[in-house]
């Protein structure tokens, strides 16, 4: 078992960032550890056993810190919603690995370059909601909600990622607070990424090789963040994470566009 | 769903109040926190052992 500091850093910084808006951990790290000459089967199944760890602890101190309130006797709406979309991540998670790993394949360059539009659109669309709708702000919109659930998780199926900036968006658009939002989204992933824990495993009983060479250093990185960022949530004023959602959302957009054009 | 949810509740009362506040952890969070390091390390252990 090898630690590295370098990939440690990393994992923590976008942990950090993933944890306290709700998305980025793969889009961002993903073509950084790819550039550093990782491949996507040591990256993948990394992520997916990291993500689950950091996303259920990450979504336990988001309650412990009263960012949102978890509750199963009897469920919370928050609980409601976190299982609701992690269904639907669940269902579009296995289709994806599966369509990818067994050669059935779409156009690649359309489908990311539809869900860095979309995300692009989605974090404008957050910042432009600020400057124009005071009112109504957090009156629930299950309808909407259940749209952008069915979007990410189609998104994800068809292998255009975005899952996380989708969910977030879609969250708040709906009329979730900020804070909760975050939280919301890492239980629900936490959920996805069990599910494709369990794919990729059943891939790797038909020949699929899997490399967990960087599991112990991503792992460290996102277990300190996803005990951090909570905090960090806990503190900062929501306003600050009002503006700094929809803004980086509209920068993994843009640099998702640019790693399209630009590889 | 309700056209009311409480999700958020919390966290907007807790904004309510000042920064200083806010960064105060209760007891039990910081008994939770030590637990959290406690898995971490299992966790590590179990990776040295089975990777």
């Amino acid at each position: 078992m090898e630690l590295i500091l370098l990939i440690i850093l990393l994992a923590f910084l976008f942990e950090s960032m993933d944890s306290s808006s709700g998305m980025g951990f793969g889009t961002a790290l993903a073509p950084l550890l790819f550039l550093l000459g990782y491949s996507p089967l040591q990256v993948v199944p990394t992520f997916l056993i990291s993500e689950t760890i950091t996303g259920f602890v990450n979504a336990f101190f988001g309650h412990e810190f009263k960012n949102v309130n978890f509750s199963f006797r009897p469920l919370s709406d928050a609980t409601k919603l976190a299982l609701f979309m992690g269904f639907f991540g669940c269902l579009a998670i296995s289709i994806s690995i599966f369509l990818g790993y067994f050669a059935i394949k779409f156009p690649d360059y359309i489908i990311k370059t539809y869900v860095a539009i979309l995300v692009m659109f989605m974090g404008i669309v957050g910042f432009l909601r600020i400057k124009l709708k005071k009112r109504n702000a957090f009156k629930p919109r299950p309808k909407m909600l259940l749209a952008f659930s069915t979007l990410a998780g189609f998104n994800k199926g068809i292998g255009g990622g975005g899952y996380g900036p989708v969910i977030t968006m879609g969250q708040i658009f709906s009329g979730v607070y900020e804070k909760s939002a975050t939280a919301i989204v890492s239980f629900s992933e936490a959920m996805v990424s069990l599910m494709g824990i369990f794919t990729f495993f059943l891939i790797g009983y038909v020949g699929v090789e899997i490399d967990l060479f960087l599991l112990p250093s991503i792992f460290t990185g996102g277990f300190l963040a996803a005990l951090a960022a909570p905090y960090m949530v806990r503190v900062l004023p929501n306003k600050i994470w009002k503006y700094f959602i929809p803004i980086y959302a509209l920068g993994i957009g843009v640099f998702s566009l640019l790693k399209i054009f630009f590889p | 769903m309700p056209n009311y949810w409480e999700i958020g509740e919390e966290a907007r009362d807790l904004d309510e109040k000042t920064i200083f506040e806010r960064m105060k952890i209760e007891r039990h969070s910081i008994k939770r926190l030590a637990g959290a390091f406690v898995i971490y390390f299992l966790t590590m252990i179990s990776f040295y052992f089975l990777l």
